[in-house]
């Protein structure tokens, strides 16, 4: 494939860029080739043969095999994957295997333009623990905490009982190699700790193969702030402003806005100046994010994102810069045409990731059809999603929908029009967070921007239920019973053809015998 | 139509139809009459219109064997057919279910194990997140019908307690 025309100066041209991903950032990619005229292929297992993503991309290449590690996690399938298609350049979106190493050398030593910083740098913030010794040596604040270097478990387990009286509980016991949540464990007291490593190596071990795990101290009131970061590899790097993401459960985001509500200047040029230089200080190169816990305005680093992130889109909608443009053109290897001078915060916007979860049995995930589907449309309004009517959610993969973005001149508009766009999505089925998410955004200290890390779980210990309305339970009953009588049911099945060769109750029954 | 709601409400509704337009004749809830303010419904291309007291909500129906899923305004709902309900498995007190398809990661206790109330018993991972089946009373374990690694689909009864 010949480079597009606007890369005729770049130093690493291409034209064709496979990504080795599946679902909404794949497609989210996928747009951004078309529209930068980079060609694309697809990967995609049995799980997706009835993926938009097909429909959107050029090439589709099919990976064989049940599991992950024989799909999107297998470096060697996607790297013959990409010579047989002829692509170019790979982007790995994220999750699977876009903060892998291993993956971005192997991608490098195929002679292919890996879309990512280098793979010393995925290396070092990839590790928790080096990348806290790295930021250590370049003056970025740390959350107060204590590495333990052994892979053993008793010895694991005997030093964190050690240091722990140090440190003080509440701690927060984090997979070394960990990300999304996953192999992290709060414990609020020392009878709880022993139990709390098992459960966390263990789940390190299932999700990363690496068991490794060190402590920090559970910083409580407490919230997420994030610095996107463009650098390209000339020695320019510049920074988006930040994300606020404090609405989260079980470390796993569920609202994005930006900018942040309690952000101003003076903080954010701070903040942003220590996401530059902890991005500076591992040669980055490509887009990344600077995660910080921000505790009155005192604020200490978390980790870094070596990849594009799920919350991208409201920097994009308050910048005006398209992220994953950026990461295409830096690495083709040309300069950031963009200063920090230049970078204007205009408006407010906020993320809502619909889940596959069941907010009233604790949020437990969810799977079935996608029975209906319309999402929200309208002026401000953004839908990142890779699904259509008619696919299946099963929970082979992250439980993550879709991604609904709003933008507006101020945060209140924002708000009002994100709470419409959820009332506005109908998403029959099975059970999701859609209602919880709207309920969020009534709840006072979220409008108020009152937020911290742990707002969802003091006020919705136990999940969360709707409120009970005898009415709205009649009005359904009786939509049931017109549905019924009038053979809507009918109207359903003949208006897709696809959906009677693509049963998804079919596909739901192959899975789960 | 003889239908139950998601908090195990019974709804009977009775229909008339005049054209497009629906309207109720009688909607009963727990075998009681149920008042509902003027209230009228047509039919649109795949949804339902009401509209009452000047206001119009549209809402959206599809059902999936024996469930209905209704979304009215921003809120989903789901009603199973009565009939249906009487004749599914009845559940025995006591039978911990798989609350979501996964895998047992861990199976902690042992046939006739005596437990405490809120101990874990199992530990499941679905979606990469480890999830912990607790006891929900105290008792013993009268039989355990999964085993690590294995796969299980939701509803699974995993463990079967007996209360002391």
């Amino acid at each position: 494939m010949l480079a597009p025309e606007w890369m005729k100066n770049a130093k690493f041209p291409f034209g064709c860029v496979l990504i080795a991903n599946r679902g909404e950032v794949a497609c989210r990619i996928a747009k951004a080739c078309k529209e930068l005229e980079l060609s694309t292929v697809a990967i995609y297992t049995s799980s997706d043969e009835n993926s938009p993503l097909l429909d959107l991309c050029d090439q589709n290449y099919f990976l064989e095999g049940d599991t992950l590690h024989e799909t999107f996690l297998n470096v060697q399938a996607i790297i013959t994957a990409a010579k047989e298609t002829g692509a170019q350049a790979i982007h790995p979106g994220f999750g699977f295997l876009s903060e892998s190493a291993e993956f971005a050398k192997a991608v490098i030593d195929a002679g292919l333009i890996w879309v990512g910083p280098s793979p010393e740098a995925i290396e070092i913030m990839g590790d928790k623990m080096s990348a806290r010794e790295k930021m250590k040596s370049v003056g970025v604040p740390l959350v107060p905490g204590h590495e333990v270097y052994s892979t053993n478990m008793k010895e694991i387990h005997d030093e964190l009982i050690e240091v722990s009286p140090k440190l003080g509980f509440p701690l927060l016991l984090k997979a070394s190699a960990g990300g999304g949540g996953k192999g992290m464990r709060v414990v609020n007291r020392p009878s709880e700790l022993a139990e709390a490593i098992g459960a966390a190596q263990r789940e390190a071990q299932t999700a990363f193969g690496d068991g490794r795990i060190y402590v920090e101290k559970l910083l409580t009131k407490c919230r997420h702030i994030e610095i996107q970061i463009l650098a390209d590899g000339y020695g320019n790097i510049i920074h988006l402003g930040e994300r606020e993401c404090s609405l989260q459960r079980r470390h796993q985001k569920v609202i994005e806005e930006c900018p942040s509500p309690v952000m101003e200047p003076r903080l954010r040029n701070l903040m942003g100046a220590a996401g530059i230089a902890a991005a500076a200080a591992v040669t980055y190169m490509g887009a990344g994010t600077v995660e910080f816990l921000l505790d009155g305005d005192k604020f200490y680093f978390l980790e870094m994102n070596t990849r594009l992130q799920v919350e991208h889109p409201v920097t994009e909608f308050v910048t005006g810069i398209d992220i994953v443009h950026q990461q295409f053109r830096i690495a083709a290897g040309l300069p950031l045409e963009i200063e920090q001078k230049e970078i204007t915060m205009k408006g407010h916007s906020i993320e809502s990731r619909v889940y596959a979860e069941d907010p009233s049995s604790g949020f437990l995930p969810s799977a079935g059809p996608l029975l209906r589907l319309k999402m929200p449309q309208g002026p401000g309004i953004r839908v990142d999603s890779g699904v259509i009517e008619g696919n299946s959610i099963d929970t082979n993969f992250d439980p993550m929908i879709a991604k609904i973005i709003v933008h507006a001149n101020d945060r209140e508009t924002a708000i009002m029009r994100m709470k419409n766009a959820l009332k506005e999505t109908v998403l029959l089925g099975l059970q999701t967070n859609i209602e919880f998410l709207h309920a969020l955004l009534c709840d006072e200290d979220v409008i108020n921007g009152d937020t911290d890390t742990n707002l969802i779980e003091t006020k919705w210990p136990k999940g969360w239920n709707p409120p009970e309305d005898p009415e709205f339970f009649a009005l359904g009953a009786i939509a049931c019973a017109i549905y019924e009588e009038n053979g809507l049911s009918s109207t359903y099945q003949s208006n897709d053809n696809k959906k009677i060769n693509n049963d998804p109750f079919l596909k739901l029954s192959n899975k789960f015998p | 139509m003889k239908i139950i709601d998601s908090n195990n409400e019974k709804w009977d509704v009775l229909l008339q139809n005049i054209n497009q337009l629906s309207s109720i004749k009688k909607i009963n809830l727990n075998d009681e009459e149920f008042i509902l303010p003027e209230t009228e419904f047509s039919i649109r291309k795949n949804t339902i219109k009401i509209s009452q007291g000047g206001q119009i909500i549209i809402a959206n129906v599809v059902k999936n064997k024996d469930t209905w899923w209704v979304h009215i305004n921003g809120k989903v709902l789901t009603f199973t057919s009565a009939d249906s309900r009487k004749a599914g498995t009845k559940i025995t007190q006591g039978s911990l279910q798989a609350p979501m398809p996964g895998t047992i990661l861990d199976v902690q206790v042992s046939v006739g194990q005596t437990i405490e109330e809120g101990q874990s018993l199992l530990v499941m991972e679905a979606m990469k997140m480890e999830h912990k089946i607790t006891a929900p009373f105290s008792g013993t374990v009268e039989k355990i019908n999964c085993n690590k690694d294995q796969k299980v689909d939701r509803g699974f009864v995993l463990i079967e307690l007996k209360q002391n």
